[in-house]
């Protein structure tokens, strides 16, 4: 019974925590995008603030655009086109928000396993963790498909015809990018993983070809830059979002961040080391060291969103015939030569 | 047949005409400039433009003999053997020299001159002159002076062509203006209180070639590039002077006279010219009425036609006699689709002439080869310009229509008394608010008489105001058709407006009423249909009516009108191009938008 | 044109190198050159960001903003109705109602002038086609950039109102390229007085 509460506890704060997250991420985003560009970016909302009992604060950066983007979304006209499909439409973008938000129930923000003083996962000790997390990952596919079918629009056709090619080519590289981490590790289990990580050493080093195979295959699976040819503004005028709009596109937009999130998680889970940091290890298990653990945690997370978000506002987009290629004909191959020398180097060296 | 040699190479002149090199270059495709030369003027050759390289060819030997000095263009004969050069370095020179004597004291006021757009000095400037101006001494400068009421005089952009002054002594023979003082202090004036004000003043504003001579009517008001030119009839006299009906933004700003050899020669009088201003009028019908429990209200014009159907064929069916009223100002095309409609709804039907309104007697100006002429006139062709008494536009076609369809033609006074006498149940009056027969008093006889009135005019005359329906047509400039002129010469006038809302022009009324299918209907189309039906009108076959227009056969029945000789001088080719200065050919595109 | 016209260049695509073909390194040169900018704006001052109502950008000398209708030395309107600019203007946003000058003593040496001068500036496409075709340096584009209003019909700019603007910005910009306005004004300033 307690364990159920704090799990739904735990459910909650989580799924609140990445809504708020995913809200301040935006911010970030265009941040970085302005000061890539030498611009400042949003640094109005928050400026001459009156809160009750007349305290005037000054909040910088523009600390509280997200509330204004996000009273935006809910507040503006949802616009529901006469020709869509009405049912798919609408189940679209929920597709999409639950699919990335489900998506991170196995993913441990910070330590697991036994003796621990706290199970930081929302569904700890689920064997096939990683797999769970591409399988419903790949749900998410579902969500651009059915918007791009259901607008009845050619381009949102076309970006959605795009979109199920391109996350069906990269689940392959993207798959088969970890299972040398996997190998090494002997588990699915990203607790184990993490373990095996601070045991030995990080996967970067470990598996260096499968932390770039996985990277860019991340990328792809996220729709963003350089491999957001789903949406491309400039060739499908927004893609399978274009006939979307208010909180509709604004679920589109929530997913895309929750995707972010959980790309970065499994980063630096499966190749960062996840809470690994010198000075702490496996066997620490007081609530301190737990909580160092889930800081450290989300550091790297954040570095990891930051890189994300630098390579968007730094390469353009892929061409789609390059962007194929580079799935099949690149990546593809040398995910499996990576998993062969992996398997082979294991075999030799465990004799 | 005379050959002559333009520039090298040899053309064939046409038979019978007497051209001079101006002329005669022009039908070759050749343009020699000039200002001062007009060929209903005697020549002067002051203006110097038109000065040519001019030799002779001996027809033995082919031996060319040259001019040495230049010779003026429009003083030289184009006859056999004639070589003349007009692209020589030694013409272009001269071309550009005499630019630059013109210009010595004109002033730069382009943007505020109305001529600006049709001026002979920006054309010629472009193509003759040169962008730079010498001159640094100080311009004379000369006031802006009234020479008429209508007419005003800006002194110093006149390049003392004398066209005015010669179109006053010898075509009105009334000689208001004269050349005042001598070189450099020559101006044009007329004499104190003289000014000129004959009937045909408003031509020398035509003729000046330069903004010196403006209408006081259109001064300031327009740019010419706006408008577009539409060719038009004037409908104020029998005379039917071909006229250039020029429009912008939907209201007519002026008359300009077109070149006709037959009718107008290349005037219009000021009464004619002023009556542009009748398609601005706001008193114009905006919309049909049909008069219910004895007011007349506003309706839609399908209700308002579908009034008239229904009230017509009421008294159709009920036995009652109806009578239409075809105006003088209705266009043949227009007439015979009324008649048609009144015969169809009941063969009985009487149809009648309107009302012709006539003011004073004929006025005719006869210019011949010597009265007031100073200068050369060989090259003239005297032709008589004549200012009708009878002020309606097409009284020939209208009858020559009724008198197909009736075997007679039954003027207004009989028809009148007729109505008098309580024959007719209805009443169908088609006409223009400028008939001024429709009077409270014609209204007052008419009205009791009539069971059911209907009206169709531009205006709410009082006979309108009585009547049952009244259907708002269009005025002369917003409607195309065809006018038999006082010489039964028959003329094809382009519509210039567009139909005002809520009114329909004529041709479509009556269309709709003889349900001859949708879409609007052509002129074209029905005159095409009344040169089938009418004998009179077969000229007019495929509804094609030549530039200069046709006269129609006479018929029998009307053997007194037997006006149909072409007007004086020789024959000039019925499909002759028209004559006008080659600097008053603006951009007919609307809005001053460049063909790209 | 055909696929041997002599014009037609063929051109080769350039040869990429090996660490071209493995785009790793291009790709982290790349993100080196973002890097260089994100940096220079957080920790140095290269954004050009301009803070807009606080400060207030300086556009060039020859900026097409709001047109003016200059005066001459004895503050009458210089235009003389020519319609040279409505014939120029691409969008027909210009419109003008000529009339003859009176014959008082202040507009004595003039002939014509405008009743009416009408402009849309929603219409406008700012191309400064009518300050090239004025041939009296009547009508000229501003610095003003700011050009708002409550509605349409505020927009349409009449006679007083664009005479209004050359007193607005007859210091900052003198007539015919003058040297560029050292502190501009603010036309919403303008609508805001006409409401």
């Amino acid at each position: 019974m307690w364990a159920i509460i704090g799990i739904v506890l735990k459910i909650g704060v989580v799924v609140g925590l990445m809504q708020g997250t995913v809200a301040y991420l935006i911010l970030v985003e265009r941040k970085v995008a302005a000061y890539a560009q030498d611009r400042i970016g949003p640094n109005r909302a928050g400026r001459h603030l009156t809160l009750p009992f007349g305290i005037k604060i000054n909040l910088p950066f523009g600390l509280l655009q997200p509330i204004a983007d996000g009273a935006k979304m809910v507040l503006k006209e949802d616009v529901v086109p006469t020709y869509v499909d009405k049912p798919l439409y609408i189940l679209a973008p929920m597709i999409a928000i639950i699919a990335a938000t489900l998506g991170f129930a196995v993913v441990p923000f910070g330590p697991v396993g036994p003796g621990q003083v706290m199970q930081f996962q929302i569904a700890p000790g689920v064997d096939i963790g990683i797999v769970y997390v591409f399988a419903i990952g790949s749900l998410a596919v579902y969500g651009v498909v059915l918007a791009g079918y259901a607008s009845n629009n050619k381009y949102s056709f076309l970006g959605g015809l795009r979109s199920s090619a391109q996350l069906i080519s990269y689940e392959v590289p993207l798959g088969m990018s970890i299972l040398g981490m996997v190998l090494l590790a002997g588990s699915l289990d990203l607790g184990k993983i993490m373990a095996w990580q601070d045991q030995h050493v990080w996967g970067i080093v470990a598996q260096p070809i499968g932390f770039l195979l996985f990277l860019v295959s991340g990328f792809a699976e996220t729709n963003r830059l350089p491999f957001d040819l789903p949406e491309s503004e400039q060739e499908l005028v927004g893609g399978f979002h274009t006939e979307y709009s208010a909180m509709k596109f604004g679920m589109f937009f929530l997913g895309e961040y929750m995707h972010v999130i959980t790309v970065s998680y499994l980063t630096v889970i499966l190749f960062l080391g996840g809470w690994d940091f010198p000075g702490l290890s496996v066997e620490q298990t007081g609530l301190l060291s737990a909580i160092l653990k889930v800081l450290v945690t989300a550091g790297k997370v954040s570095f990891m969103i930051f890189l994300i978000m630098w390579i968007r506002w730094t390469l353009p987009r892929f061409r789609y015939d390059q962007l194929m290629d580079l799935a099949w004909k690149s990546l593809v191959p040398l995910a499996l030569v990576n998993l062969v020398a992996t398997a082979g180097i294991i075999q030799l060296i465990r004799g | 047949m005379a050959t002559i040699t333009i520039n090298g190479d040899a053309y064939t002149l046409p038979e019978g005409e007497k051209l001079n090199a101006i002329q005669a270059a022009k039908l070759c495709g050749v343009e020699i400039p000039y200002y001062c030369w007009h060929p209903a003027l005697s020549v002067v050759a002051n203006c110097r433009m038109c000065e040519i390289e001019v030799g002779a060819k001996d027809p033995a030997t082919g031996e060319i003999k040259m001019v040495p000095k230049l010779v003026p263009g429009c003083q030289t004969l184009a006859k056999d053997g004639v070589v003349i050069v007009t692209d020589s370095a030694k013409v272009q020179e001269h071309q550009r020299m005499i630019m630059e004597y013109l210009l010595l004291n004109h002033p730069l006021d382009c943007p505020v001159c109305d001529q600006a757009g049709e001026c002979g000095l920006q054309d010629y400037s472009y193509h003759f002159g040169q962008a730079t101006h010498r001159f640094v001494e100080e311009r004379t400068v000369n006031p802006r002076k009234d020479v008429s009421d209508a007419i005003q005089l800006n002194q110093d952009r006149c390049i003392m062509c004398t066209r005015c002054v010669r179109f006053t002594r010898e075509i009105t023979h009334t000689g208001e203006l004269h050349v005042m003082n001598r070189g450099n202090h020559a101006e044009i004036d007329v004499f104190p209180g003289v000014p000129v004000d004959n009937p045909l003043a408003g031509n020398v504003v035509d003729l000046c070639p330069v903004g010196a001579l403006l209408d006081k009517d259109f001064l300031h008001t327009q740019r010419v590039w706006f408008l577009s030119k539409h060719e038009s009839i004037c409908t104020r006299c029998a005379t039917g002077c071909n006229v250039s009906a020029e429009e912008n933004r939907g209201s007519l700003w002026r008359f300009k006279p077109r070149h006709n050899p037959h009718v107008n020669d290349y005037w219009i009088c000021d009464e004619g010219r002023a009556s542009y201003k009748e398609a601005n009028n706001p008193a114009l019908l905006a919309s049909m009425y049909v008069k219910k429990a004895g007011t007349p209200e506003p309706v839609a014009v399908d209700q308002a036609v579908a009034a008239t159907e229904r009230g017509l064929k009421d008294v159709v069916a009920r036995g009652g006699a109806v009578a239409g009223v075809l105006s003088p100002f209705l266009t043949v095309e227009e007439a015979y689709l009324m008649a048609r409609y009144l015969k169809s709804l009941s063969p009985q039907a009487v149809l009648a002439l309107g009302p012709v309104p006539v003011s004073g007697g004929d006025q005719t100006f006869a210019p011949d080869k010597t009265t007031g002429r100073t200068g050369d006139t060989s090259f003239v062709v005297p032709r008589p310009f004549t200012i009708r008494g009878e002020k309606c536009p097409n009284r020939i076609g209208v009858s020559e229509v009724l008198a197909h369809f009736e075997g007679e033609v039954i003027g207004w006074e009989s028809l009148l008394a007729r109505v008098q006498k309580g024959e007719f149940a209805a009443l169908y009056v088609a006409s223009d608010a400028l008939d001024p027969a429709f009077d409270e008093v014609a209204a007052g006889a008419i009205r009791p008489r009539v069971g059911f009135l209907v009206v169709q005019d531009t205006h709410a005359t009082p006979l309108a105001q009585v009547a049952d329906v009244v259907l708002a047509g269009a005025t002369f400039a917003e409607k195309a058709g065809s006018y038999v002129n006082a010489d039964r010469r028959l003329q094809y006038a382009e519509a210039a407006l567009p139909p005002r809302d809520g009114s329909l022009p004529d041709l479509d009324l009556f269309a709709i009423l003889l349900a001859r299918g949708a879409g609007p209907v052509r002129s074209r189309e029905v005159l095409a249909e009344v040169a089938e039906a009418i004998p009179a009108f077969g000229v007019a076959r495929g509804g094609v009516v030549p530039p200069f227009g046709v006269v129609i056969a006479t018929t029998p029945r009307e053997g007194a009108d037997a006006g149909g000789a072409a007007v004086g001088g020789p024959a000039v080719a019925e499909s002759g191009s028209r004559f006008s200065d080659p600097w008053t050919t603006v951009w007919r595109d609307h809005g001053g938008r460049k063909r790209i | 044109m055909n696929a041997n016209h002599p014009d037609l260049k063929r051109m080769t695509p350039p040869k990429l190198s090996l660490g071209d073909r493995l785009y790793v390194p291009q790709v982290i040169a790349g993100l080196a050159v973002t890097a260089r900018h994100m940096a220079g704006v957080v920790f140095g001052d290269s954004a050009i960001t301009v803070q807009y109502p606080e400060d207030q950008h300086i556009p060039s000398p020859n900026y097409r903003g709001v047109h003016r209708l200059n005066k001459d030395e004895s503050g009458r309107v210089k235009c003389v109705a020519c319609m040279l600019c409505s014939t120029a203007c691409p969008a027909h946003c210009i419109d003008i109602v000529g009339t003859t000058a009176p014959e008082t003593e202040l507009w004595g040496d003039r002939e014509k002038y405008p009743a009416s001068f009408v402009i849309d500036e929603l219409r406008c496409i700012f191309c400064g086609m009518c300050e090239e075709a004025c041939p009296v340096e009547a009508i000229e584009l501003t610095g003003l950039y700011d050009l708002t209003g409550l509605s349409r019909e505020q927009m349409i700019f009449d006679k007083t109102k664009l005479l209004s603007v050359f007193d607005l910005t007859k210091d900052a910009e003198p007539m015919r390229y003058g040297s560029p306005p050292s502190r501009p004004t603010s036309s919403t300033e303008l609508v805001r007085d006409s409401i």
